[in-house]
């Protein structure tokens, strides 16, 4: 605590002559005389006072004395530090991630109570200080850049949920841009949490953080994937993640542009994720859309239970490949288990051939089961045991049962295959350096996968029949994975709502995106890219025509990573309280460290409490004072019945 | 603060005969209807000759006096004059001022010598009290055995007064209560005197003589004043507080203090005897040191008793 006016603590030293007065008043004694009928009009200064009294202190002198203490402290303008609400100029940051439309337990979105908060903040700035309102949503945007009050908060109309994840460490360089040198700056940070280490880092030291909402339960469709079966029939398989404590009972349902198509019950556990495969008929058209919508089935048996706190992340869609089967050459002498394993892969013609022809048209995939590989691939390639080996890869040696100390599990290509029990007799040790080894050993790679030539390729330099690999489940769907991720078209797997994301649109290609709200955007170049912001069906189109390679179709999907709505405050964050907050769904501010130093000279003045404690005292002795008086009064009243024996 | 004769009679046996050579004496004529040996207003059977007047059917033959009727030739009847009862009543000052010194003592005693005096011979006494209700009077009381009852009467007022509480709090003053026994006192005024012994140290003192002035049959204070009422020593600047009503005075010790307090005591003690004199009311002043004997012949001085 300090003191604006300390030279005002110097009046405290009043008590001193109230303590002198104590010591030096003149004590009469009290003496009862028949009446003062006699001394009436007596006014003598009193002459023999008797100096230095005992300090006898009464009710009086430590309800005046205290009194006249807080008042000098009160004069003296006490005052505490906290951190400024508000400044000469107060920013603003609001988070506009997909996660701030979630709920709040008043019903309001995020979003609103971010509103709100914003506007108070507004509301205590005044007409005479600046404002800027950065909302850092699928990219960083200044809504009121350093303008009064009253303008900021028309700016607030603007204020919207995206689709995506926030763009915060641009929201929060951009927010520090605006800080002006020596200007009074105070900078707040409005969020559901879930801000990483570097972006916090980004945040101004005394950045006020203020985490909106609290923890709700939550479904989403985690993924989505979907396969041709036919020309009418698909197989999608969908993934249900649950962020709830309780288990989840819900129902997917599968809409096509005819209506709904099939529907599931499911289960999640609490935290968990559940997959979901369903089959469905009578698609139509060359490229279909299907949407899956997730729902928590209020009919299960704990479906009443919860309440799904974001509504954005229960909907997905997929596009079906125009072209349903993979045209896959299959070269090499006869294996049962390879050729059972690529008949099991749906949508897939096989063209079966001893060995590789001279040229490869129309063939969308190569399995070259030992046989030499030309030097340039045109084609992707599966090669097993391969006898010779394009440009780029080189065989240095054999290697007798090699071990396994690496597996890229992570790796799409090695999704749902399980190589940890694989054994290999023999192999070739091939260097390639264009080549990424999915499974590795100290003897060399046994799984290589990457672009080598004109083509990608994955290759097995060993022979199945020198393994244990056709007797495991992983062949299969190797096989599948290959196929779908080397062969299969990109459109195949939906896209996720982001900030500058790949478009599968042919280099050089100038093309005109088209979101689900109309908007329309040209895309092109050496690397066609966009910021698919809305979640929704997204359309290319070049020269008014669907591309003639490639999708035209694009599934964009929500970010799953803004499903999880726990409220996480930051690693960086010091807690400093705010008992001014009066919404139960806002949590406490904390300050974040960073690069920058605000300044900020909050303070709270005492004064008025000081001032008021010193006159709730004097009014205390005042009837203190009074009560004693009528005291004195009812005793006095009680003289008069003494009389009554005169009277006897 | 109160003397320490309170457990002594309030008069002694030879004061009891003393006072048998004493009477009531009414100043003024009085009128209580029933015949005793006081001067009456009016005619009665008295022998002492008055006038004479016409006969008139109805009357008395032996009141004819034949003399005159040999004289004058005319019936004339003898007029004497009348002799009443007197009434005689008493109002002792019992507030707290009165319990300092030996004020209380000496007003009982002086009250005892003077309803001793008026059943000695013959008249009627009644003594008026104060207290928390009603001011009353008491009953009138006549013959022997209203000597004893009196003297007990004024020796429980003596003693009540010496327990007075010593911590008198601040208070507004109230109706006085002497007043409120004068007035119960005047409307049987014209039987007899009323007394007021007291101190007057009250600041309706004068209104009280005043009042008293209004009896019918004559009225007299005795003023009972303490001889430190009259030089209070004051050694350090004390906080006096009035016994009655609770005021506070700061008082001082200082020889200017003293010489306004000798001027203030002595206009007062002017005041009440030219106060008295205007309203015809005698009045005669006690002070508590005084010998007993001293005491019993300055009642004489009122004008009661003789």
């Amino acid at each position: 605590m300090s003191f604006l006016s300390p030279l005002w603590l110097g009046a405290g030293a009043l008590v001193g002559p109230l303590v002198l007065w104590y010591l030096l008043r003149s004590r009469r004694p009290r003496r009862v005389i028949a009446s003062t009928l006699l001394f009436a009009d007596e006014h003598e200064t009193v002459s023999a006072a008797i100096p230095w009294q005992p300090f006898t202190p009464d009710r009086t002198f430590w309800l005046i004395g205290l009194a006249v203490l807080l008042g000098a402290v009160g004069l003296a303008r006490p005052a505490v530090a906290v951190p400024a609400d508000v400044s000469d100029h107060t920013i603003v940051v609001i988070d506009g991630s997909a996660s701030m439309g979630a709920v709040t337990d008043d019903g309001r979105a995020r979003i609103e109570v971010a509103r709100a908060r914003a506007a108070d903040l507004i509301d205590r700035a005044g007409d005479g200080r600046l404002v800027s309102i950065v909302v850092a949503g699928t990219h960083a945007r200044v809504l009121a850049d350093t303008l009064p009050a009253g303008q900021a908060s028309r700016a607030l109309d603007g204020l919207s949920v995206s689709g995506t994840r926030g763009a915060m460490a641009d929201a929060l360089t951009l927010a520090a841009a605006l800080i002006r040198p020596g200007e009074d700056t105070v900078m707040h940070l409005l969020t559901d949490g879930g801000i990483a280490d570097d972006a916090a880092a980004l945040a101004p030291r005394g950045t006020i953080l203020t985490l909106i909402g609290d923890d709700v339960p939550n479904v989403a469709i985690g993924a989505l994937r979907a396969t041709r079966l036919g020309p009418s029939a698909a197989r999608l398989l969908i993934q249900v993640d649950s962020f709830a404590d309780l288990a989840a009972d819900v129902r997917v349902t599968v809409r096509g542009a005819d209506g709904t198509l099939a529907t599931r019950a499911a289960r999640v556990d609490p935290h968990g994720r559940t997959d979901v495969s369903l089959e469905v008929d009578g698609l139509t058209g060359p490229s279909p859309v299907l949407e899956v919508d997730v729902a928590l089935d209020q009919a299960g048996p704990d479906g009443a239970a919860l309440v799904d706190g974001l509504a954005s992340d229960n909907r997905a869609r997929v596009v079906l490949p125009e072209h349903p089967d993979v045209r896959v050459l299959h070269a090499g002498p006869e294996n049962l288990f390879l050729d059972a394993a690529i008949g099991a892969v749906p949508g897939v013609t096989v063209d079966r051939r001893p060995s590789l022809p001279a040229t490869l048209a129309d063939v969308d995939l190569v399995i070259a089961d030992r046989v030499p590989l030309p030097a340039a691939l045109t084609v992707p390639v599966l090669a097993i045991a391969p006898t010779a080996l394009p440009d780029g890869a080189t065989v240095t040696g054999r290697r007798e049962a090699p071990t396994i100390t690496r597996i890229a599990s992570d790796d799409p290509l090695l999704a749902d295959a399980d190589l940890s029990d694989l054994a290999v007799a023999a192999m070739d040790v091939v260097d390639a350096p264009a080549l990424r080894p999915l499974v590795d050993g100290p003897g060399g790679p046994l799984v290589l996968s990457g672009r080598i030539g004109g083509s990608t390729m994955v290759l097995l330099p060993f022979a199945l029949a020198d393994s244990n690999l056709p007797l495991q489940v992983a062949l299969p769907v190797l096989v599948s994975n290959v196929v779908q991720r080397l062969a299969a078209p990109p459109a195949d797997v939906p896209l996720v709502a982001g900030a500058d994301r790949t478009l599968p649109l042919a280099e050089g290609v100038e093309a005109v995106l088209t979101s689900p709200n109309g908007a329309a955007v040209a895309v092109g170049g050496a690397r066609p890219s966009a910021s698919l912001d809305v979640p929704g069906v997204w359309r290319l189109t070049v020269d008014g025509e669907p591309p003639s390679r490639g999708p035209a179709v694009l599934a964009v999907n929500p970010d799953v990573g803004e499903s999880d709505l726990d409220v996480v405050e930051p690693p960086l964050a010091v807690a400093a309280a705010d008992p001014e907050e009066d919404e139960g769904s806002v949590a406490p501010r904390l300050a974040l460290a960073g690069d920058t130093a605000l300044r900020t000279d909050g303070r709270v003045e005492l004064w008025r409490w000081f001032l008021l404690a010193a006159t709730a005292l004097v009014l205390a002795e005042l009837v203190a004072q009074a009560r004693a008086e009528r005291g004195g009064r009812r005793r006095a009243a009680a003289v008069p019945a003494s009389r009554a024996e005169v009277g006897a | 603060m109160a003397d320490d004769s309170s457990a002594a009679p309030l008069l002694t046996p030879g004061e009891l005969e003393a006072l048998r050579r004493l009477g009531l004496r009414a100043r003024r004529r009085v009128s209580s209807g029933v015949t005793g040996q006081h001067r009456a207003r009016g005619h009665g059977s008295s022998l002492d000759f008055d006038d004479y007047r016409p006969y008139q059917p109805g009357d008395d033959p032996r009141r004819v006096d034949p003399h005159a009727h040999l004289r004058l030739g005319r019936l004339l009847v003898k007029l004497f004059e009348a002799e009443d009862e007197t009434g005689l009543q008493l109002v002792v000052d019992t507030s707290a001022s009165m319990a300092f010194g030996a004020k209380a003592t000496v007003a009982c005693r002086l009250a005892a010598a003077l309803a001793v005096t008026a059943v000695h011979g013959g008249d009627r006494v009644r003594l008026a009290t104060t207290g928390p209700g009603p001011t009353a009077l008491g009953p009138w009381q006549r013959g022997r055995p209203a000597i004893g009852a009196l003297l007990a009467q004024l020796g429980g007022v003596r003693d009540a007064m010496a327990r007075r509480p010593d911590d008198p709090v601040p208070t507004r003053p109230v109706a006085d209560p002497l007043e409120q026994a004068l007035r119960l006192c005047l409307p049987a005024s014209a039987r007899g005197p009323v007394v007021l012994l007291g101190d007057l140290l009250t600041p309706g003192w004068a209104d009280l003589v005043r009042l008293l002035g209004a009896a019918r049959a004559g009225a007299a204070v005795i003023h009972v004043v303490g001889r430190e009422d009259l030089d209070p020593w004051l050694d350090d600047d004390p906080r006096l507080v009035d016994a009655d009503y609770g005021t506070q005075v700061d008082g001082a010790a200082t020889p200017a203090a003293r010489r306004r307090f000798a001027d203030r005591r002595d206009r007062w003690l002017d005041d009440v005897d030219a106060t008295a004199g205007t309203a015809g009311v005698g009045l005669v002043r006690i002070v508590d040191d005084l010998p007993v004997e001293a005491q019993i012949l300055a009642l004489t001085r009122s004008g009661v008793v003789g």
